[in-house]
């Protein structure tokens, strides 16, 4: 069997040998031949015409024995494959429009399912992220004060889980952030993350250089011992450079120290939000409020590793009969007295975390289950202006009584998708607990450009510590449709492309077949 | 010799006949189609030109093994020979020749 291969390839590769040996053969041979048949008595030319007689035709004989070397097939195949890079050579603009179609349909496909690779089907880049699971409350309804994001808890709340928990081998808490990093006026934001101490350890995330935050660095009263910065942060802001690690960045405007970098492949656990600054939940204490005691701030997100043997109903389980405990022991001594019994009945559950959530997905539902019951009373009358009704007592503010001046049409509120939800304005001036951030609305018909350093001036000169950023209110609902619009353009760009394509492949049809056509009512003139 | 007295050769079997010849010793190729004539007393018609894609096939099934050398008037050839496995392979097919043959004859016999 090897004497065959080696033969076959002697035939494939060393085909000029070979056929001068076979030629060699039967010239050999048609000699012999004609040298019997003058020994016997014929004539010279008597005795060639009997031997080629005799032998048959050189082609023939050729033909039959390369045949018989088995290598017809790829013989035949590069004889057909030079064939066709002839005929393509020779007719240009049948051979680009081809090309174009197999690269555009070939590069539709991988860009669409790249993008579907992205959002949807990629898991998380962490060790054995099959193992992760997030951990929530099954019901908020009992939750009242700032829910920051969906199924957040409060961090009085995540520091009973991470103590009594005991199916996982790992709990940590994290949470979107935006870091502000221009030391004053306009305001620079990126995406950063709020991570407890064990969250780079539980993932397996590991530095490329310096270190990454342990379970040691979070503490109360930590301050700022550090940040960890991204890999695109570090190649952008560093250059990748190795003296980055101690630099100093100005974060909400103080100081912090650069501690380590993650790996390339790590960009968050957010699928949409890359994070470039990640800093301790400990940290949030100096650079915004005091959260850490805050029990109605929902603002962390709780994931953790399952331990091995463990399952996710176990798990699941054992948080539900963990759960009255830590909700009792958590319960702010300033909860509205009507939801206490909603609070304690809270239970915490487990779900599968592997493909990771989607900040594309992720939307912040907050306000209409909390004016529901507004909503409802409202609606009974026709003319609410006069009517007064009663807001509960909350942490920061006492049971207030507002009465009705005026109705206005109603309006979107946070997204452009939602429904119209019932709402009630209240003024500034009568907020008991006015918030470190306010926005405020400007008609002008200047254009941005102009406006913008009168704005600046105008800040600045009311308070000369003010950050703010400036941005169009179009440029907001345009942002917020981008999913949308960004769907919408690939569809229409790729029915495009179909259209063309089908064109194209509809006039090669047509021109071949009339081409053949023609060429059969006229066999001798083909050019005709 | 008239060609009309002359037998046409039954499909498979020009190989076992080349076997047969090369068993005698190396020869090349028109050297084995002469003795293939010689021996059938020239009652055998064999396609001269039909030899060359049988040795070739023969080659590569490993029965036959060529090298080139000096004939006997001084030129250049191909020479063929037997293999071991073409000897074996001559054996069994003489085998079963002779069988068929066998076979054939009892039924033509016996009708």
């Amino acid at each position: 069997m090897l004497r065959d291969i080696v033969l076959r390839l002697r035939s494939l590769f060393r085909r000029g040998a070979v056929e001068r040996e076979l030629d060699q053969e039967l010239r050999f041979h048609l000699e012999r031949e004609i040298a019997r048949n003058v020994a016997g008595g014929m004539s010279e030319s008597e005795a060639t015409r009997r031997a080629k007689l005799a032998l048959g035709g050189f082609e023939q004989i050729k033909e039959e024995t390369r045949d018989a070397r088995g290598v017809r097939f790829f013989e035949t195949a590069f004889g057909d494959l030079r064939y066709a890079f002839r005929t393509l050579r020779n007719s240009p603009g049948f051979t680009a429009v081809a090309v174009i179609s197999l690269a555009l349909g070939v590069g539709a496909n991988t860009a669409i399912f790249q993008l579907v690779n992205a959002v949807r089907l990629r898991t998380l880049p962490v060790k054995n992220p099959q193992e992760l699971v997030e951990i929530h409350i099954a019901d908020m309804s009992g939750a009242r004060g700032g829910v920051q994001r969906k199924d957040a808890v409060t961090y009085p709340i995540w520091e009973q889980i991470r103590k009594r928990q005991e199916g996982f081998s790992g709990v940590f808490a994290w949470t979107n952030a935006s870091f502000n990093l221009s030391p004053k006026g306009e305001v620079r934001s990126v995406p950063g993350l709020w991570v407890s101490g064990e969250f780079f350890e539980v993932l397996g995330i590991r530095p490329v250089i310096g270190r990454l935050f342990s379970a040691e660095d979070d503490y109360r009263g930590c301050g700022l011992p550090g940040a960890v910065i991204s890999y695109s942060f570090w190649q952008s802001e560093f250059g990748g450079s190795s003296s980055a690690i101690g630099k100093t960045l100005i974060i909400n405007g103080q100081s912090v120290s650069v501690m380590g970098v993650t790996q390339p492949e790590f960009f968050g656990l957010d699928v949409g939000h890359e994070y470039q600054i990640a800093l301790p939940t400990c940290s949030i204490v100096p650079l915004w409020f005091n959260a850490l005691d805050a029990g109605t701030f929902w603002w962390l997100s709780v994931m953790g590793r399952l331990k091995p043997g463990t399952t996710l109903e176990q798990a699941s389980a054992q948080l539900g009969s963990l759960s009255p405990g830590i909700f009792l022991s958590t319960l702010p001594a300033d909860y509205p007295p009507v939801s206490i019994e909603d609070y304690r009945r809270m239970k915490l559950t487990a779900h599968s975390a592997a493909t990771g959530l989607s900040g594309l997905r992720d939307r912040f539902s907050d306000l209409l289950w909390m004016l529901e019951a507004f909503a409802k009373q409202v609606a009974h009358a026709d003319n609410p202006v006069g009517l007064t009704f009663r807001m509960e007592a909350t942490p920061y503010a006492p049971e207030t009584v507002y009465e009705i001046v005026g109705t206005v049409g109603n309006a979107k509120y946070a997204d452009i998708r939602d429904a119209m939800l019932p709402l009630f304005y209240l003024p500034f001036s009568q907020d008991p607990a006015p918030q470190l951030t306010d926005q405020l609305l400007i008609r002008s018909n200047l254009p941005l450009q102009s406006l913008l350093p009168l704005l600046q001036r105008a800040i600045l000169e009311t308070d000369s510590e003010a950050r703010f950023e400036v941005y169009e209110f179009r440029d907001l609902i345009q942002g917020s449709l981008a999913r949308e619009r960004l769907m919408a353009a690939l569809s229409t760009v790729f029915a495009g492309l179909a259209a063309l394509l089908s064109a194209v492949g509809l006039y090669g049809v047509i021109t071949y077949r009339d081409a053949t056509e023609r060429r059969d009512r006229h066999p001798h003139c083909p050019g005709c | 010799m008239s060609s009309s007295s002359r037998i046409d050769l039954p499909q498979g079997t020009l190989d076992l006949l080349i076997l047969r010849t090369l068993a005698l010793g190396a020869q090349h190729g028109w050297a084995i189609s002469q003795r293939l004539q010689q021996i059938s007393s020239e009652a055998l018609q064999v396609q001269q030109g039909s030899l060359y894609p049988a040795l070739h096939r023969l080659e590569r099934r490993g029965w036959i093994r060529s090298s080139w050398d000096v004939s006997d008037n001084n030129r250049k050839a191909k020479f063929y020979q037997l293999s071991a496995a073409g000897r074996k392979q001559l054996e069994k097919e003489t085998e079963l020749w002779r069988k068929l043959v066998a076979a054939v004859g009892q039924v033509l016999d016996a009708v």
